[in-house]
């Protein structure tokens, strides 16, 4: 168990205490509806203590991670970042690994296993490839802190200034202060509105949460646990390790495929990813709506729930949950690829009743962030 | 399977394939159909298109489907699948 985290110890351990990837961080501070619409609607503040902090350095940087990555880190610009995962042999997922290019060096966010294991990985591949790099851990010396939510931009101008706004999409923005205290920003949230991860030295780490709360009490911030997180994630079809990604017989069965690249040499699992790419793969994930659910969010769907259609089982679920936008239940399944298309009504089964579910397109929802217009739209005018 | 729920999935496969196509050859994206998966995102991750890509993306559902996706009418401009989604609910 690695807990650098003073954040967590801030808070205390309660009931809603949890457990990530070896970590202890609040699964929830508050209900979750209300840490969700806080996502959804406003600003919220969230701890990512649980996430691995790789920082890679030296020639052979890029061509080490290269080895480990599924998608291409060749094609990350300077102070960008791109989603990635690493595999295991077979091709199933071993983690998450969001890539960060620094120009000189490269750094690596993961999600989904204890940074031990994965550093005990980056040891044994860095022995047996012999490259030119240096790994350094920073997970017990560095904090991630996440904003999310429509508004989570305007917190940000009020310390950051203006440009803000014009950060895009997995940009790394390098050097800001907040209060004389350090940190680099990614704008790479996961919940489909504006968000934001901070990273920032640990020892300041409670310091600047602290500092966070109070700039944006104006804004009604509050934290959210990843409770809520993982529903805003599922809502819009970001993997989750924790659930459906840490399910899938390989990483193609989770629409990755544009994030193939043929020509950036071998890595781990190239060969289980080649023969599916060959021969095609059996199941593939896709979202399922509730119907008839007026008591969904009594009655959760368990992970492994059976998908029929016409008596015959096409699948399973891998992820479920309640959508408070959508007053009804959702889930992920991994289908068989013939029946895996929207739009189509099938039945679940679990032993102990039968619930009908139709196929949807991804996202799951329409988010607020696509409508706000930073130059015109505030937090403080917002209906 | 049965015929009727066969042919609903060989449309929704049609519509999908074309879609795809369109993008390819009005984008000029280096994949080829098979590399798109159905939910793959158009803007941010998956294919990283941009604001002047969405305007081909319009003008090529105009021209390949008749149908005209209104300005503004981004909850149907998230994935191939959500495209599938209005042209099969306007044809």
């Amino acid at each position: 168990m690695h807990n650098s985290n003073m954040i967590a110890a801030f808070y205390g351990k309660d009931e809603t205490a949890g457990q990530r990837d070896g970590a202890i961080i609040p699964a929830s501070y508050d209900t979750v509806e209300t840490e969700y619409w806080r996502i959804r609607k406003g600003v919220a503040l969230t701890d990512y203590s649980h996430y691995g902090k790789f920082k890679f350095e030296g020639d052979g940087a890029l061509e080490f991670i290269n080895s480990i990555s599924f998608a291409d880190a060749l094609r990350i610009p300077i102070n960008r970042m791109m989603p990635s995962y690493i595999l295991k042999e077979d091709g199933s997922v071993f983690c998450e690994a969001m890539i960060g290019n620094y120009g000189d060096a490269y750094f690596v966010l993961t999600e989904g296993v204890e940074p031990e294991k994965i550093l005990d990985l980056l040891r044994e591949e860095i022995e047996k490839r012999a490259l030119a790099t240096r790994i350094t851990d920073q997970t017990q010396t560095q904090a991630l802190i996440g904003i999310d939510g429509p508004y989570a931009w305007e917190l940000l101008k009020s310390f950051m200034g203006s440009s803000i706004i014009g950060t895009r999409y997995l940009e790394i923005i390098r050097g800001e202060h907040l209060d004389g205290m350090l940190f680099d920003l990614y704008r790479a949230g996961k919940t489909g509105e504006y968000g934001y991860v901070l990273k920032v030295e640990s020892e300041l780490a409670l310091d600047f949460w602290k500092k966070l709360l109070d700039l944006g009490q104006d804004f009604d911030l509050r934290p959210a646990g990843y409770q809520a997180l993982d529903l805003c994630r599922m809502e819009n079809r970001f993997a989750n390790m924790h659930y459906e990604a840490g399910s899938a017989n390989n990483i193609l069965e989770l629409n990755t495929r544009v994030m193939v690249s043929r020509d950036k040499g071998d890595y781990i699992g190239r060969a289980a990813v080649e023969e599916k790419l060959e021969n095609g793969i059996e199941r593939r994930l896709i979202g399922l709506v509730l119907e008839n659910d007026d008591d969904g969010a009594l009655t959760p769907i368990q992970s492994g729930t059976g998908v029929y259609c016409d008596g015959d089982k096409i699948g399973e679920i891998a992820n479920s949950g309640f959508s408070f936008s959508l007053k009804r239940s959702i889930a992920l399944a991994f289908l068989d690829v013939d029946f895996a298309y929207a739009g189509l009504d099938y039945r679940l089964e679990d032993g102990k009743g039968e619930r009908g579910a139709r196929t949807v397109s991804a996202p799951f929802i329409f988010n607020q962030s696509l409508r706000i217009r930073p130059q015109e739209d505030s937090y403080f005018n917002a209906t | 399977m049965k015929p009727d729920l066969r042919e609903k999935i060989e449309q929704r496969k049609d519509v999908l394939s074309s879609i795809k196509e369109e993008l390819i050859d009005r984008l000029q994206l280096e994949y080829s159909v098979d590399d798109i998966d159905d939910d793959t995102f158009l803007f941010g991750g998956g294919l990283s298109l941009d604001s002047i890509d969405a305007m081909d993306i319009i003008i090529g559902l105009q021209s390949r489907f008749g149908v005209l996706l209104p300005d503004g009418e981004i909850a149907s401009m998230r994935t191939i699948n959500t495209l599938a989604d209005f042209v099969q609910a306007e044809s």
